[in-house]
This record gives structure tokens, C-alpha cells and sequence, in this order.
């Protein structure tokens, strides 16, 4: 008997370390799931911002396309090396002017986001055209900045030009 | 005997601990799950409410510039968004969406046209000052410049049970006319 005294606490100690090992893992294993939830409300919040912004883009490009399309076409030309001669010089480039200054619209203005907390934004459009056929591929790009997190979109749109020629006369 | 009484004291206190501590880690499961769960809501709501035209979305607003809605918008369509109360795996959701139209004006350098201009000829290019008003959709005018962006925020709000804390989750994004 004597030999087997204080045998019932190490069992039970034993026990005790036993469950708590258990408990313990238990909790690590859930804490990986707190862990990705204020990323999936982010990341959800910036896609929305972003499909809003990029239909605030396609808007101004609908409403003034020829504008649009002569300050691109200016500013390809105006890229080249060695640069035209010819081709007159502006203070503000007319496509700089088109995708709008910092903090207007469609480049991180205050306030378009709210209550979203995010930190900056900006929007570029790109053209891809199809020079056998007249019709081009309007490329809009947002990058939306949270902090921490930072996403690009890409949204392409189909766009095409025609001529209407006056009817003929009879 | 003192022994066994020791043995069994330590026992249920260690018991009691671990129980507590994964009741603990239960209810921060169940936390997250709602979390989760009101994120689902939000993002298939604001999907239908953006999928919406421009036109039907402005049509729930009336002559109101701005307003919240927190009932059901177009019942027994296939376009119908849910909003109001909202009650999945017992715990109850108050879902709102709130719109303004909002007045945009877009500048941009407008092409000047003369006698000398080309298409082809990019050096035949002219371009006038910075301007805001072409591309300008603030209601100032009836058809021209009418409203043509809303503003929607959509938010879906719950309570936390046991300690009552009110939670909600939110985004935001634009509905733009873009039809003729």
C-alpha cells in the first residue's frame, strides 16, 4: 500500500495535462479562421468600390468618346521617339486631363468611398485597337489601396466606331 | 482519503477550465460564422442591387434625392432584392440599402476642330482650357445633365448574443445610367 501512495495524483495530474493539451489545440485550430474574416469583408468592399468606379469610367467615356479618343490618340503619337516636331505641346496633356487630376473623380477623390474605409484609388484607361475592322477594346484599369490590402481590376469593354453618310439624293 | 480528496479536487477544477475554454472557443466559432454569414448576405444583395437598371433603381427612389429602404424591392421577380429583416440559422438580420444621386461633372481639354484638322494627322490636333462642363450630370439641365450616377450603401446589422453588441457590415458602390 505504502509503495502505491500518491499514485491517484499523478494520475490525475496526468489527466489534467491531457485535457488541456486537447484544449489547447482545439483553440489553435479555430483561431486560423478568425484570422481570414476582416480580409473576405475587405476584399469584398474593394470589388464593389471598384465595379462603381469602373462604370463612373465608362460613363465619361461614353458621354465625350471623340474626345476621348483624339487625347489617346495624341498621346501615343506624343510618346514616340524621336517626338513629331509637329505636334503642338500642351501644359497638361489632354489624356492626363481626360483620366482627371489627383483627388478628382476617377482618381482618388475624398469622400467616394464612404463609409468604405478606403485609402486611395486610381483609373487609367487603355485602347487596344483592331485596325482591320473600326472597333477597339476600351480597357479600364482601378487600383483600390485599403490599408494592408491592395487590388487591381480589369474590365474590358467592346466599343466601335461608324461613319453615318448623309442618304444620297434622289 | 485526503489523498483521493486532493485527486478529485484537482480534478474538477481542470475540468471546469478546459470546459470553459472551449465554450470559449465555441462561441467565438459561432461568432465568426455570423460574421461570415452576414458578409454572404450583403455581398448577394448588393450583387442583385447592382445587376438592377439604372432606371428601376431610381424609380424605388421617387422625387427623393436621397433615401434608405429597408423592404423587399421587386417581390416575385427574378430581380428581387432582400432587404428588411432577415432571419438565417436563428439569428436575425436587419438589412438597408441606401441611395443618393450623386452630381458628377468630368473634366476633359475638348477637341477644337478647325480648317486644318485631319483625323489622320495627329499633329493637326488642337485642344481648348480644362473644362467641366460637356460631360456634366448634376440635374441642372432637364435631359441633358440630368442625374445620372446613385450612390448605394448597403449594410447588414445584427446583434451578438449574450453580450448584445450591435454589428454590421457595409459597402458601398455606384449604379450609373449608362443606357443612351
Amino acid at each position: 500500500m505504502r509503495k502505491r501512495s500518491g499514485m491517484a495524483i499523478v494520475i490525475v495530474l496526468s489527466l489534467a495535462l491531457f485535457m488541456l493539451i486537447l484544449g489547447v489545440s482545439y483553440l489553435k485550430s479555430i483561431s486560423q479562421v478568425t484570422h481570414t474574416n476582416p480580409h473576405r469583408l475587405t476584399q469584398v468592399q474593394s470589388d464593389f468600390f471598384a465595379q462603381g468606379i469602373q462604370k463612373l469610367a465608362v460613363l465619361k467615356f461614353k458621354a465625350v468618346p471623340a474626345d476621348f479618343y483624339h487625347a489617346y490618340r495624341y498621346k501615343v503619337e506624343d510618346e514616340k521617339f524621336p517626338r513629331n516636331p509637329l505636334l503642338p505641346k500642351f501644359t497638361t496633356s489632354p489624356f492626363s486631363a481626360f483620366l482627371g487630376a489627383d483627388k478628382t473623380i476617377l482618381q482618388g477623390m475624398e469622400g467616394m468611398a464612404d463609409p468604405v474605409p478606403v485609402i486611395d484609388y486610381k483609373t487609367e484607361y487603355l485602347v487596344n485597337s483592331s485596325k482591320k475592322f473600326d472597333r477597339d477594346m476600351v480597357e479600364i484599369r482601378v487600383k483600390v489601396d485599403f490599408e494592408g490590402f491592395s487590388q487591381s481590376y480589369i474590365a474590358n469593354y467592346d466599343a466601335s466606331r461608324s461613319l453615318i453618310l448623309p442618304a444620297a439624293a434622289p | 482519503m485526503v489523498e483521493i480528496m486532493v485527486a478529485f479536487t484537482i480534478l474538477v477544477m481542470s475540468v471546469l477550465s478546459i470546459s470553459g475554454l472551449v465554450s470559449y472557443g465555441h462561441r467565438g466559432t459561432e461568432k465568426d460564422f455570423r460574421n461570415v454569414q452576414a458578409i454572404q448576405i450583403l455581398e448577394e444583395q448588393m450583387n442583385k442591387m447592382l445587376a438592377a437598371s439604372y432606371s428601376k433603381i431610381e424609380s424605388t427612389m421617387g422625387a427623393a434625392a436621397k433615401t434608405t429602404l429597408n423592404n423587399v424591392l421587386f417581390a416575385g421577380t427574378e430581380h428581387q432584392i432582400v432587404l428588411g429583416k432577415l432571419t438565417v440559422s436563428k439569428t436575425e438580420y436587419d438589412i438597408t440599402a441606401e441611395l443618393e444621386k450623386v452630381p458628377v461633372s468630368f473634366g476633359i481639354m475638348p477637341l477644337e476642330i478647325d480648317n486644318s484638322y485631319e483625323f489622320a494627322k495627329v499633329e493637326t490636333y488642337r485642344f481648348g482650357a480644362l473644362t467641366n462642363t460637356l460631360a456634366r450630370f448634376d440635374g441642372s439641365n432637364n435631359n441633358k445633365n440630368r442625374y445620372r450616377v446613385i450612390k448605394v450603401i448597403m449594410r447588414v446589422r445584427w446583434v451578438e448574443p449574450i453580450v448584445n453588441k450591435n454589428r454590421e457590415v457595409a459597402a458601398m458602390s455606384y449604379i450609373v445610367d449608362l443606357e443612351g
